[in-house]
């Protein structure tokens, strides 16, 4: 088990250098590396962890992460919100439930989710889910139809909406950033519950 | 019935009461605390925690492990509410959303009545209350994020630096007179909403002078340092961070 790190230094470029905790992962029976080919510059904090983590500790890492983030933009949260997104967290990595082959929630996914929401780029009550990879996905459902969004990192969308037209079935599928939500889906805008404002 | 609090939406990212100890608990006495006052959170993890040190003496680079500390946190299941327990110090945070002084002097008071009778109350070598504050500075028309329209500090530049990019200082001042110190620190940091531009206001104030030697006396001394971070607070910011705030 390694874990790599760099250290600036004044007169030269960073040193890169690889924590090598041998296959037990004991911390105290570390041994430093220097890394030969790292293209990292940014430092990494080294942290003690056991070779194989219990699937309870990875859950509740991937919702702990996501809760603590949420702290920095919760000022502009409404506690509801909150309060609703965090159960449906706890709700989508509870272990009894899990299937191993599942991802627990990526956060830079859920970043993009929450970053949305505070914007203004969506409201409503979405019901959340995970995708295989751990992306984060809202569903709207309306009267009229259904709106999917899946949050990937970076605050790009990817979107597909199945909606009733004058009675005729429209679907419309895209790949954008969360700030043009609102201009791509504009058509489907006002109806039902539908994020777009 | 709560007392409101002065913002709706403060910039509050970070609120940490802090007490260091003029002695190392041992291990079994923390083994103690962490079983007494785990009671009143949900979770309880135990880390190692080292400090790497490396030497760079021309081509030679020596790199060593010097500490490992045993640290306890203990959290919430909304991951809002922290207790850090190390062998010389209490650490208390919470995370948004704040719900106010009183809700985290709260906490504290019942966290220290959970303590051990054997441990009793520490002799403190030092307390302090440290709040990060994050103002989101918005965008302006001319596509210029002008963050001294919101923090009332400025570095004065020549005109060949302005506008400029990230900014970082530091002011370290003792107060000999009310016993205390403080240290704030302000920056450019990540940005978390989306066109905005996210200053740091790390206002850290904190004595080693009159320490209390009980609960009682001790929450009359972290209210005074307190209501002094809300001093210095209010004078780093500007009518328009106040506005932004509402």
């Amino acid at each position: 088990m390694t874990f790599p790190f760099s250290v600036a230094t004044q007169s030269a470029s960073p040193i890169h250098f690889d924590v090598d905790l041998g296959s037990t992962g004991d911390y105290r029976q570390y041994e430093f590396v220097r890394a030969r080919d790292s293209r990292s510059d940014k430092p990494s904090t080294v942290y003690y962890a056991t070779a194989e983590q219990r699937l309870g500790d990875r859950l509740f890492e991937a919702t702990a992460a996501a809760k603590k983030w949420t702290a920095v933009v919760a000022m502009r949260l409404h506690p509801e919100d909150r309060r609703r997104i965090f159960a449906q967290l706890d709700r989508l990595h509870d272990e009894g439930e899990w299937h191993e082959a599942s991802t627990p929630l990526r956060l830079e996914s859920y970043k993009s989710f929450i970053r949305a929401l505070v914007s203004g780029q969506i409201s409503g009550k979405p019901s959340l889910a995970i995708t295989a990879n751990g992306n984060l996905t809202a569903i709207w459902h309306s009267q009229h139809g259904r709106l999917l969004i899946e949050f990937q990192h970076g605050d790009r969308v990817r979107y597909l909406v199945n909606h009733l037209i004058d009675g005729s079935p429209e679907r419309a599928a895209g790949e954008t950033s969360a700030s043009r939500l609102q201009v791509v889906l504009a058509p489907y805008s006002g109806v039902d519950g539908f994020c777009a404002a | 019935m709560p007392r409101l609090q002065k913002y709706p939406a403060p910039p509050i990212i970070d609120s940490i009461v802090e007490l260091r100890l003029e002695r190392k608990f041992d291990d079994s006495e923390i083994s103690r605390i962490v079983k007494a006052i785990g009671k009143n959170y949900d979770r309880v993890d135990q880390l190692n925690e080292a400090d790497v040190s490396i030497r760079v003496e021309g081509q030679k680079v020596t790199p060593s492990v010097a500490n490992h500390r045993p640290v306890q946190i203990l959290s919430n299941s909304d991951q809002t509410d922290f207790f850090r327990l190390e062998r010389q110090k209490l650490h208390w945070s919470r995370l948004p959303p704040y719900e106010g002084w009183e809700a985290l002097e709260n906490r504290i008071e019942i966290d220290l009545q959970s303590l051990p009778k054997k441990v009793g109350f520490p002799k403190l070598e030092r307390i302090g209350v440290r709040f990060l504050n994050r103002l989101d500075v918005p965008l302006g028309s001319d596509q210029i994020y002008r963050y001294e329209d919101y923090i009332s500090v400025h570095i004065a530049l020549p005109p060949l630096l302005n506008p400029h990019g990230p900014y970082m200082w530091t002011v370290v001042k003792e107060f000999p007179e009310k016993g205390l110190g403080t240290k704030i620190t302000s920056g450019v940091v990540n940005q978390e909403l989306p066109f905005t531009m996210a200053i740091l206001l790390d206002i850290d104030v904190y004595t080693t002078a009159n320490l209390p030697e009980g609960r009682d006396a001790l929450f009359g001394r972290l209210n005074e340092l307190r209501h002094f971070k809300n001093e210095i607070f209010e004078a780093c910011i500007t009518d328009k961070a106040r506005a932004n705030f509402q």
